[in-house]
């Protein structure tokens, strides 16, 4: 899911940290004093699912649990995924700090899509509703975000087509592996801490 | 198909500047119909030295068939033999511990940068491996179609190519902690993730 250095041109990466830097400036605006601690915490959860490989098939792949984030912090999504993401850089290399700005926008927009579109779902008083929200939530949003960061890399090189549909294809097993987490994740939220699942208001 | 032939340059010609011949008796059906004109002029000699002048033709021709044809020959031909230098391997893998097989590779010389010295796709436990030609910081590059990129610098010394025959590896670097290291930056992440909001509370509290 981390685009590496190097594949994205400048005007790419350009609209990548313009969009990141908007979402930012928004999260923080729209972020309550008291959320902060919540944020914290759903940031390490998405530092730390990078580090939970996954296997799927013949190969691996690791948790990004974009939609529970996206469902539990809403707009501040941005923030906590740039933070997460740049620690990620720095520590384990995961895709680089020039690139950061088009990681950050192809992983957080689809958490706040995510939330917009099956938040209210997710946080109704139908678990069986809540459970296919949550599962579609988990599973659209990391296809989402496969097909962002194959669109960042088919505007920057169009010979690269082939791979940005290498990039969604590869991604339909592990969306059905992030749905179903996203699904537990959030029926346990539910029941035993849901003020957490607020998507970014006030518990 | 024999066909008698006669010189005929007024006829055929017109006023040009070379003879023509004029096919005589031939074929109607054929492409060369009777009247034709053939550009080309054929000297009559006589029997004597038309056989001479085969005779010296042929002399002249198969020393120059000798001398040409076989190394045009050898110029398509292939072969082989076992190189003497040492080679650098270089071994890419995923953070999940999964080999890059049969991705595409480029190896880099220290000298540019620009043009790849070698290309190609690493084998089933992506390994790639190629023969160094000076000393230096050699490059390989190896991407994938999912947009992952692993460049390792490979440090070429001297001693590489005057000592040879020393097994030991020349770099070894992983761009994934592992083990201890990891856990230890697992734990500095979260932290530094809870004291960023533990700053902020403390300054929203001042």
């Amino acid at each position: 899911m981390h685009i590496s250095e190097g594949f994205l041109s400048p005007g790419v990466l350009a609209t990548g940290w313009a969009v990141t830097a908007a979402g930012v400036a928004w999260g923080i605006k729209k972020m309550d004093e008291g959320e902060i601690v919540r944020v914290s915490m759903a940031s390490s959860v998405f530092f730390l699912a990078s580090l939970v490989n996954v296997r799927v098939g013949p190969s691996a792949a690791h948790l990004s649990l974009i939609g529970p984030v996206g469902l539990m912090l809403g707009w501040a999504s941005f923030p906590a995924m740039f933070t997460a993401l740049l620690l990620q850089a720095v520590l384990f290399q995961f895709g680089g700090l020039l690139v950061l700005g088009a990681n950050c926008a192809s992983m957080a927009v689809p958490a706040v899509l995510a939330n917009a579109l099956f938040g209210s779902f997710v946080r109704g008083r139908g678990e069986k509703i809540a459970a296919a929200a949550s599962f579609f939530a988990g599973a659209l949003a990391v296809l989402t975000s496969a097909g962002i960061a194959g669109l960042l890399l088919f505007f920057s090189d169009h010979g690269m087509a082939l791979t940005a549909k290498t990039l969604l294809a590869a991604h339909l097993p592990l969306s059905a592996v992030e749905g179903a987490t996203a699904l537990f994740m959030t029926l346990f939220l539910r029941r035993a801490f849901p003020d957490i699942l607020t998507g970014g208001g006030r518990p | 198909m024999r066909s008698s032939a006669r010189h005929n340059g007024d006829q055929a010609g017109g006023g040009a500047a070379s003879s023509r011949i004029l096919l005589k008796g031939a074929d109607q059906n054929h492409p060369l119909k009777k009247g034709t004109p053939v550009p080309f002029r054929v000297a009559r000699l006589p029997k004597k030295a038309r056989g001479l002048g085969s005779a010296i033709c042929v002399c002249l021709l198969v020393p120059v068939l000798l001398l040409t044809g076989p190394d045009g020959a050898r110029a398509h031909g292939v072969g082989y033999r076992q190189s003497g230098k040492s080679a650098v391997a270089v071994e890419f893998y995923y953070s999940t511990g999964e080999t890059m097989a049969y991705q595409e590779f480029r190896v880099y010389s220290p000298q540019d940068d620009k043009n790849a010295y070698q290309s190609g796709r690493t084998d089933e436990f992506g390994r790639c491996s190629f023969v160094p030609e000076n000393p230096g910081t050699w490059r390989v590059v190896v991407s994938d179609s999912e947009g992952h990129r692993a460049d390792a610098s490979i440090p070429i010394p001297q001693e590489f190519f005057d000592g040879g025959g020393d097994p030991r590896p020349l770099a070894v670097k992983s761009h994934m902690p592992e083990g201890l290291d990891l856990y230890l930056r697992a734990a500095l992440g979260v932290s530094v993730l809870f004291n960023v909001a533990a700053a902020v509370r403390f300054r929203k509290c001042i």
